[in-house]
């Protein structure tokens, strides 16, 4: 019942190490409502943890399922995959741009291929969210003539364009201004005011703040299982 | 000599083995390249692919593999056509077969060499570019990034390219009959080895056309450029994460796809003249 109404759902996920930079969960149990929002804290310079391609549907699990909006990612096609990644946003850990595409077109792209919203819309939206997070303006270069620190939080804006029903942020604060974390989290609350589950991992205790609102929840990486931080509860099996 | 038929028998059943293998590995190409060309197809007759980043690719393919190509096109149907009509005008003229130079003209220019050379142009110009950028994307795992926000590489990526590929070859071909008639019937009127009248060495060719021309353009034209941008895509897409196997992926292109044309323009001439 509960795979009907959550905005995602990890059963009983288990997956082995891909490659060298990604480390294997076992048994993760969990699930977010809308408004919800999970921090995951990992350990400083540990592997690529691979929830978000989980909770994307970018990696089948070994076993076990994983549901978004109440589907399980095997049981639909290419095509409805792909609309329903479309309601999802996401900081990649990793470089995280198309090259070809200049900044705009790469913050606006997500958002004009899923939806119907006029581009110019999309693009005031965009210019919003730089100056929230304390940009005078989007670079018109393509990203790899932008500095690192720039395309963090260019980053951080793409993950809040539009109306997602997901964010995920994996590792955000890594190269960004630590100045500008409390900004960050500000989003994340509002976003989540608004409706939107978020899945945070981090391995930066700035992220902690968000534990001030109600509907944070946190979890631990410890090895490859999931545990619980409030009542040390184990969520892998 | 009961060992030396065992070692033939073994070179024999290697043989077979090789033969076999290389066929059922050419099948299983071909069987993946018509199914991605089918793919494009039918997301491409779905209006609800054509999303604003998707026709902005569209957009873009078109402006470098069909505009920006039109230059280098132009000068070489001119030559081609100084060198085919001039000679074609020559000769029928000392065979007094004067009559037989539109018919010649169109089955040569117009059946053969025209989307030939395009295809073999756009291969080398548009293709290998398009298998580089591909197979960059997938080293830099931007095709993962795509893939993550909602973006199907095959509706985003391959689709447009390869439809933008055989629209670019059927209107490159086009400017190509035309650039080597007009400087054909040109070259032809100042070395006085053909009509002086443009109206005569029109009508002439205009007699030489016949209603199947036009299914074989068609067919010489969408058919192998269609095909050209999937064997692009398709290799680009196969690069695994290495950035030295991006050149491999490129010559695997040219091979690929210069024999697929070759095989649908022999396949194409065949049923045009059944």
């Amino acid at each position: 019942m509960q795979a009907l109404t959550s905005i995602l759902e990890f059963e009983n996920v288990t997956i082995h190490a891909g490659s060298l930079q990604t480390t294997g969960i076992k048994g993760v149990n969990f699930s977010l409502m809308r408004g919800d929002i999970a921090l995951v804290t990992v350990e400083e310079g540990r592997e690529h943890i691979p929830l978000a391609p989980l909770a994307q549907g970018l990696l089948t699990p070994d076993s076990g399922k994983v549901y978004f909006a109440g589907e399980c990612w095997e049981d639909v096609g290419p095509g409805r995959q792909s609309m329903m990644r479309g309601r999802i946003r996401r900081v990649f850990e990793h470089y995280g741009w198309v090259t070809n595409l200049d900044m705009m077109e790469n913050l606006c792209l997500a958002e004009s291929h899923n939806t119907q919203r006029p581009l110019e819309d999309i693009q005031q939206e965009v210019c919003s969210l730089a100056r929230r997070f304390g940009m005078a303006e989007v670079p018109v270069a393509r990203p790899t003539r932008v500095h690192g620190l720039i395309l963090r939080k260019l980053e951080w804006v793409r993950a809040f364009v539009g109306a997602p029903d997901l964010i995920v942020l994996e590792r955000p604060f890594a190269g960004a201004p630590k100045a500008d974390a409390a900004l960050l989290i500000e989003a994340v609350c509002d976003a989540a005011k608004r409706g939107v589950a978020v899945l945070w991992i981090s391995d930066d205790l700035r992220a902690f703040k968000c534990r001030e609102m109600a509907c944070v929840r946190c979890f631990r990486m410890d090895g490859d299982k999931m545990l619980a931080e409030e009542n040390n509860r184990e969520t892998s099996t | 000599m009961k060992q030396e038929n065992i070692a033939v028998s073994f070179l024999v059943m290697f043989g077979l083995a090789s033969i076999g293998k290389s066929a059922i590995d050419l099948y299983n190409r071909i069987c993946r390249l018509a199914s991605i060309s089918a793919a494009v197809i039918s997301l491409a007759v779905r209006p609800s692919s054509w999303t604003l980043p998707t026709r902005m690719v569209l957009a873009r393919q078109i402006i470098f593999t069909g505009y920006d190509a039109i230059g280098f096109i132009a000068v070489v149907a001119m030559l081609t056509g100084i060198s085919v009509v001039v000679q074609t005008q020559v000769w029928m003229g000392r065979l007094g077969q004067s009559e037989l130079l539109g018919p010649l003209l169109v089955t040569v220019i117009v059946r053969e060499v025209g989307p030939l050379l395009v295809n073999f142009i756009v291969i080398g110009r548009s293709a290998t570019a398009m298998a580089a950028e591909m197979a960059g994307m997938k080293v830099r795992r931007e095709v993962d990034v795509l893939d993550a926000q909602g973006l199907d590489p095959l509706a985003f990526l391959v689709m447009p390219r390869a439809i933008s590929m055989a629209l670019c070859v059927f209107g490159l071909v086009m400017l190509f009959i035309l650039f080597s008639f007009v400087s054909g019937y040109l070259s032809g009127a100042f070395l006085q080895t053909g009509p002086t009248d443009p109206a005569i060495f029109a009508r002439s060719v205009i007699r030489g056309v016949e209603p199947r021309d036009f299914y074989n353009v068609l067919a010489k034209t969408l058919l192998p450029g269609l095909v050209t941008g999937v064997i692009a895509a398709n290799e680009g897409l196969s690069v695994e994460g290495v950035a030295t196997d991006i050149p491999q992926a490129v010559t695997r292109t040219v091979t690929r796809s210069n024999l697929a044309v070759l095989i649908i323009s022999v396949v194409v001439s065949i049923l045009t003249y059944m």
